[in-house]
């Protein structure tokens, strides 16, 4: 973890941005922490005496890190969280009378505001304090966002079902671990090839007394008229509902609408993108990594081929079910509304002032 | 071990940025060839990336005093922060050996490190290697040297015997084609004997290893170090491993075929993540193009596979980009072909031009109608005025030698021939190009390379028999090899490439009168040729006598020593001797040489050997007459 | 007289400034009209805005986004605190309010192009229908930024306002192609996207359009091709039509067809695109899913 005491805050940028372009910090996971960490000590250290000031500062932070690692979609996430939590508490503290200040631009707010809104420019005192304390339940929501995903298992999984997986997702491990406690049910874990991490799942959850069957990607569609749920961990969930999710599964979720199963997503919070996917070229959404895992450097037909290693896949949201988040179940269709109580329209584009 | 032991610990690499060989000059000089841009970025930021994700820290950096200001600014520039840069410069180096001995006198390495030239691409992690070496040295003192190799998928030219268990180098040879091994490698253990490694020229060394240089002087290369530690192992106690990378990717960057190797593989992001996306501001398109920040593209311009441009650049209308890579600020104009080529930053080329394969410098200008094709290397700040054609040629702004041949104001051509300074050993290899007429890619050995140019417009198949049947003569004639086994080698040749049996009689004398090469056609004269022709057709007489039967193999074999007269000299001066030799043992009959030479044919080489041979036919038919004559008689 | 006044000043605006949209005509005429009005009460004034907006819904050019234009002005006035004593008072802060209002409707169309400017990737062929001057402005917008991209126009009878767009897009250096309205199959698996503008858009987060953009849309759902629509927030209707047939008259006839009897040969000229065939709208409040604009309607409303 960074010792972050002391350092100029180009330094400690710079090393953040590394970090996660060298995969030092592997899972989502722990980029949220540590992003949440990296704001926490700017807010501390910054001098700033009006509001406006500190949010022009850290959407200029937000702003390079954003564009340094532009498919990191998590941290553009953690950062817009974070400035919201700040427009928030400052709301909130100036908050003198009536009506419930609604943060959204909205028809209302056209129709019924004099001038531009609330400026931000006012000092309030204390604002540091309840900024800083909103933070560190903000924190304690990404810690404890799988365990609040897994309570809500039992409402879900049923004794004697069969569930699919797809791959190596921590949320999904705890979810079925958790389940598993109090309802026996079989699950099918894909390979999810070149990596194989759903190699380590399966493992894992055999270790746990739950019956597991680990099977190649292209396996799937044969089995999948007996399964009766789809569970799937994701890297990110897109505005309009689709997904950011390991590869193969958008024929996961396509061979599973063929046969009406449904297809649940575990996502906390904040793996909740404002992002839309642009192009199904994908520029921008997927990461191609080395072809090594699909073919090996010395084989002899490499200068002739062109060979492609995608990380990630797109669901649409029309083959998704349900979300489960940690304050609860939600359809797909009802994500912007979560996205507009997380994030404030103003951060969406970091660039503006 | 001791916290003491372990403070010393500290990881260190020396990286050689000075490279001793003149290849891509003159888009980069002799002493900043580790600043030539791949994919836009400079060679030695891909070294110096490497190390960094590999966790080392302490890096000792050796180039010459000439370029070490720029290499200064570079690594500043770039943001290495967690690397420890030492500099190291010396104006006495002359070699690899030269660099180690001068660094043994520094004594700036403390510890085991890692040793790299400037040029590697790729991903490493070099902390388990580094580790595993230091349990190396534990279980054998005499450990100095864990050569890095990559997995290969072909024939490298580059023989290693190794010791299955335990890597252990046993026997290092170079040399392309046939190599002795000795028998006591084989038996006492186990040996694996390798000819498909890649050279990464990364060795992670111990602390013996300058001194071994200091100590022997004719130390010049990292090969006749292992050449003298593998000859000398009893004196010098001193043993050599190998470790193979199978999975990952390595690569080193020496000329201009590994340039254009190692730019294909980052494009195709076999070096993730030392891909351009990642190292700098671009963004990935399908098909393997990368686009960088604030181009102007015009709407009708088309920007093809495996393309990288660089940012802030123009591009006019009609255009067309394929598998090049483009520098930074670069303004091209309208209606441009650019494929397979290189242009480093700044470049300017002006409208209709062409530039395929090659390779472009900074800061160049290229005026309209210009052709810039087959491997041409322009230097920076030349300028090219409209309407050039250029092939093959290397160009400077100035004159730099003062024997080059002067194109325009700013663009000097360099004249290979004239320059007697040029140290011969090296033929320095430009871009590897294809005709798209043929494609005889034919691995033999070099002796093919002339004899191929004649058979530009044959089918392949063909190609590929013609050039296995010349394979499989020269080496029967240099081996004595049976006739029989020759027959039977070309019969299968011929089945495998599915050639009719007439073709086969073709390509089959053809090949038997094609077997010197121009350099050593050129050493003879008629005389000895003919000698030396006449020795090579007797050794082939069975062949011969195998293939040529009947009437139509006659006029095949014919009209294969008429299609090689015809493009060489030599066998154009000797042919009525050839054709009369054959016919004295009994290969060609009299039919079919007067049937031969009463053919109308068209061109007029067909007209100038007829004329010769017109001697020899009205000796024939005399002969015919008297022997009819005998008959009657 | 009032009524010959409201309707020539209407006319004059939409034949001058082919511009500016229906709704901002009619917002304009609203404030021209109060700013000249006479009345004493603001029951008085309310009725004379209400006639108002009749005699522009029945004029000659087609009405479909003047009601919602019309509903938000009026909710808009009279949201404003009228504390004040005097009804001059009032009708000053009304008209002050009135005027902001206008105001940010006309930079509505570029905050659209804005948001729109992402989608627009390099090399994307992109299929519209009809002539929207708020797909006109984001495609200006996309070539200003260097983007190369291909648009497909479909002719759009009866009053081939395609060809309209065709030639504005031409104007702009665009290279664009015009295709037959039954060509829309045929070409759809050649774009990328399909993009539209609205000329209403209604609770359910459907819209209605030129006719004809409800086949396209079934069309692209059926190729998997995403179906975006690029309109202002002051289009949005508290309509709430089931099928095509609950759309009101007077959308689909302009008021010349209405006066004659036999509908039923008459063509329409609008049609309703059910919201499951839309894939995002691009409003100046930003991004919405279909499923969204009833919540933004609520908000309003309520």
């Amino acid at each position: 973890m960074l010792d972050i005491i002391d350092e100029p805050h180009e330094m400690l940028l710079d090393n953040y941005i590394s970090n996660i372009k060298r995969k030092k910090w592997e899972n989502n996971y722990t980029i949220a922490e540590e992003t949440v960490k990296l704001f926490r000590h700017f807010i501390d250290t910054i001098k700033w005496s009006t509001t406006k000031e500190l949010l022009n500062q850290l959407r200029d932070y937000g702003m390079k890190i954003t564009s340094a690692l532009p498919l990191q979609f998590i941290v553009g996430n953690i950062v817009r969280r974070i400035l919201n939590i700040i427009r928030e508490e400052y709301i909130d503290a100036r908050k003198n009378t009536e009506e419930e200040i609604d943060l959204q631009d909205s028809l209302h707010k056209i129709v019924s505001s004099e001038d531009d809104i609330d400026d931000y420019n006012t000092i309030v005192p204390e604002l540091k304090l309840s900024i800083f304390e909103h933070l560190d339940e903000f924190q304690v929501e990404i810690e404890s966002s799988n365990e609040d995903i897994a309570k809500q298992a039992l409402e879900h999984i049923h004794s004697n079902e069969i569930i699919l997986t797809v791959g190596k997702s921590s949320e999904v491990e705890m979810f079925l671990k958790k389940a598993a406690k109090d309802r026996t049910f079989e699950v099918f874990v894909t390979e999810c090839a070149p990596l194989n991490h759903g190699r380590q799942l399966a493992l894992n959850l055999s270790k746990h007394k739950i019956q597991s069957t680990l099977i190649p990607d292209s396996t799937m569609f044969g089995i999948m008229s007996r399964v009766n749920k789809v569970i799937i961990g994701v890297d990110s969930v897109m505005a309009n509902g689709g997904l950011r999710t390991f590869n193969g599964c958008h024929a996961v979720s396509l061979a599973a609408a063929h046969y009406s199963v449904p297809v649940i997503v575990l996502a906390p919070m904040y793996k909740l993108s404002s992002r839309y996917l642009c192009s199904y070229n994908q520029d921008a959404f997927n990461e191609f990594v080395s072809p090594d895992g699909v073919l090996n450097y010395s084989d002899s037909v490499v200068s002739k081929v062109d060979v492609y290693n995608p990380t990630y896949d797109y669901v649409p949201p029309e083959n998704v079910t349900l979300f489960i988040s940690n304050n609860g179940g939600h359809s797909p269709s009802y994500v912007y509304r979560l996205l507009s109580e997380i994030y404030h329209p103003l951060d969406y584009d970091l660039s503006i002032h | 071990m001791s916290s003491k032991v372990e403070k010393q610990d500290v990881l260190q690499a020396v990286v050689v940025a000075s490279f001793f060989h003149k290849n891509f000059w003159p888009a980069a000089g002799k002493d900043d060839s580790c600043l030539v841009p791949m994919v836009n970025k400079p060679l030695l930021y891909y070294t110096l990336d490497l190390l960094e994700s590999s966790g080392i820290v302490d890096v000792v950096l050796f180039c010459s005093s000439c370029s070490t200001d720029r290499i200064k600014t570079f690594v500043r520039d770039t943001s290495f922060h967690r690397l420890n840069v030492t500099y190291s410069s010396s104006d006495t180096c002359r070699s690899f050996g030269d660099v180690l001995r001068h660094l043994d006198a520094c004594a700036l390495i403390r510890n085991d490190f890692v040793l790299l030239w400037g040029n590697v691409i790729g991903k490493l992690s070099l902390l388990p290697l580094v580790k595993q070496f230091k349990e190396l040295r534990q279980r054998d003192k005499g450990a100095v040297m864990t050569l890095i190799y990559q997995q290969g998928n072909s024939d490298t030219g580059q023989t290693l015997v190794l010791s299955s268990d335990s890597h252990r180098v046993l026997f290092h040879n170079k040399s392309r084609g046939k190599i002795n091994l000795p028998l006591e490698l084989v038996l006492n253990e186990t040996v694996q004997i390798r000819r498909d490694l890649l050279e990464t020229n990364i060795a992670i060394c111990s602390t013996a290893v300058p001194p071994l240089f200091a100590d022997n002087f004719d130390f010049q290369t990292k090969d006749d170090f292992v050449k003298g530690l593998l000859i000398n192992e009893e004196i010098l106690n001193s043993t050599l491993y190998v470790h193979i990378i199978d999975k990952g990717y390595v690569n080193e960057v020496f000329d201009w075929p590994s340039y254009q190797k190692a730019s294909h593989d980052i494009l195709h992001r076999w070096s993730y993540p030392q891909v351009p996306e990642i190292i700098d501001k671009y963004s990935l398109r399908y098909g393997n193009v990368y686009f960088g920040e604030n181009l102007k593209l015009a709407l009708t311009c088309d920007v093809g596979n495996d393309t990288v441009i660089g940012s802030d650049s123009i591009f006019g209308n009609g255009t067309s980009i394929f598998k090049s890579i483009i520098g930074k600020n670069c303004n091209i104009g309208n209606n441009v072909v650019i494929e397979n080529s290189y242009l480093f930053n700044g470049v300017n080329v002006k409208d209709n031009s062409v530039i395929q394969y090659s390779v472009i410098g900074e800061n160049c200008l290229i005026k309209e109608n210009s052709t810039i094709i087959d491997s041409c290397i322009l230097g920076s700040n030349v300028v090219i005025e409209s309407t050039t054609e250029l092939k093959q040629k290397q160009l400077c702004s100035s004159n730099f030698n003062n024997k080059m041949i002067k194109l325009s104001p700013k663009a000097y051509v360099y004249d290979a021939e004239n320059d007697s300074d040029s140290d011969g050993e090296q033929e320095t290899s430009g871009l590897r190009y294809h005709k798209k007429s043929c494609s005889s890619y034919s691995y033999s050995s070099s002796d093919n390379d002339d004899t191929a140019s004649i058979v530009a417009s044959i089918p392949d198949d063909t190609c590929m028999f013609y050039s296995e049947v010349v394979d499989s003569l020269i080496r029967g004639f240099e081996d004595h090899v049976h006739c029989d086994n020759l027959i039977l080698e070309i019969n299968s040749s011929r089945y495998a490439y599915n050639i009719n049996y007439r073709e086969a009689n073709f390509q089959v004398i053809r090949a038997m009168l094609t077997l010197n090469n121009k350099a050593e056609l050129k050493a003879l004269n008629q005389v000895r040729y003919y000698a030396q022709l006449q020795s090579q057709l007797d050794y082939f007489m069975p062949v011969l006598k195998n293939y040529i039967k009947n009437m139509d193999s006659c006029e095949d074999c014919l009209s294969a020593i008429e299609d090689v007269a015809k493009c060489e000299d030599m066998l154009n001066t000797v042919v009525v001797k050839v054709i009369h030799h054959l016919y004295d043992m009994n290969v060609l009959s009299e039919e079919s040489i007067l049937k031969w030479h009463q053919k109308d044919e068209d061109g007029p080489f067909s007209k100038i050997i007829r004329d010769k041979t017109s001697k020899l036919v009205e000796w024939l038919k005399d002969a015919e007459e008297e022997t009819d004559s005998d008959d009657s008689s | 007289m009032l009524k010959e006044e409201v309707s020539r000043y209407y006319s004059d605006i939409m034949e001058k400034e082919p511009d500016v949209s229906a709704s901002i005509a009619a917002i304009s005429t609203l404030l021209k009209l109060l700013e000249h009005d006479k009345s004493e009460t603001v029951q008085e004034l309310d009725l004379n805005l209400q006639s108002a907006v009749e005699v522009i819904t029945n004029t000659s050019f087609r009405v479909t986004g003047v009601s919602s234009g019309c509903a938000l002005f009026m909710r808009f006035i009279t949201f404003a605190k009228l504390d004040n004593i005097t009804f001059a008072d009032c009708k000053k802060v009304m008209l002050d309010r009135g005027k902001v209002f206008l105001k940010k409707l006309t930079e509505a169309r570029n905050k659209v192009a804005k948001i729109t400017l992402p989608f627009f990737v390099d090399g994307i062929n992109i299929l519209t229908h009809s002539k929207s001057r708020v797909v006109l402005e984001a495609m200006k917008l996309a070539v200003n930024s260097q983007k190369r991209f291909h648009v497909y126009v479909s002719e759009s009878a009866p009053d081939k306002s395609g060809i309209e767009m065709y030639n504005c897009l031409k104007k702009l250096s665009i290279p664009c192609t015009l295709i037959l309205d039954s060509a829309v199959g045929y070409i759809m698996e050649r774009v990328d996207m399909v993009m539209v503008g609205a000329e209403c858009v209604v609770e359910s987060g459907g819209i209605i359009n030129k006719i004809g953009s409800c086949t396209m849309a079934i069309c692209a759902k059926e190729l998997k091709k995403p179906f975006y629509v690029l309109t202002e927030s002051y289009k949005f209707s508290r309509m709430y039509p089931l099928n095509q047939k609950d759309l009101p008259n007077n959308f689909k006839y302009t008021a010349n067809n209405l006066n004659d009897d036999n509908l039923l040969n008459a063509h329409p000229s609008v049609d309703y695109t059910h919201p499951s065939y839309i894939s995002l709208l691009f409003t100046d409040l930003g991004i919405l899913m279909p499923s969204a604009v009833s919540d933004e309607l609520i908000k309003l409303y309520l």
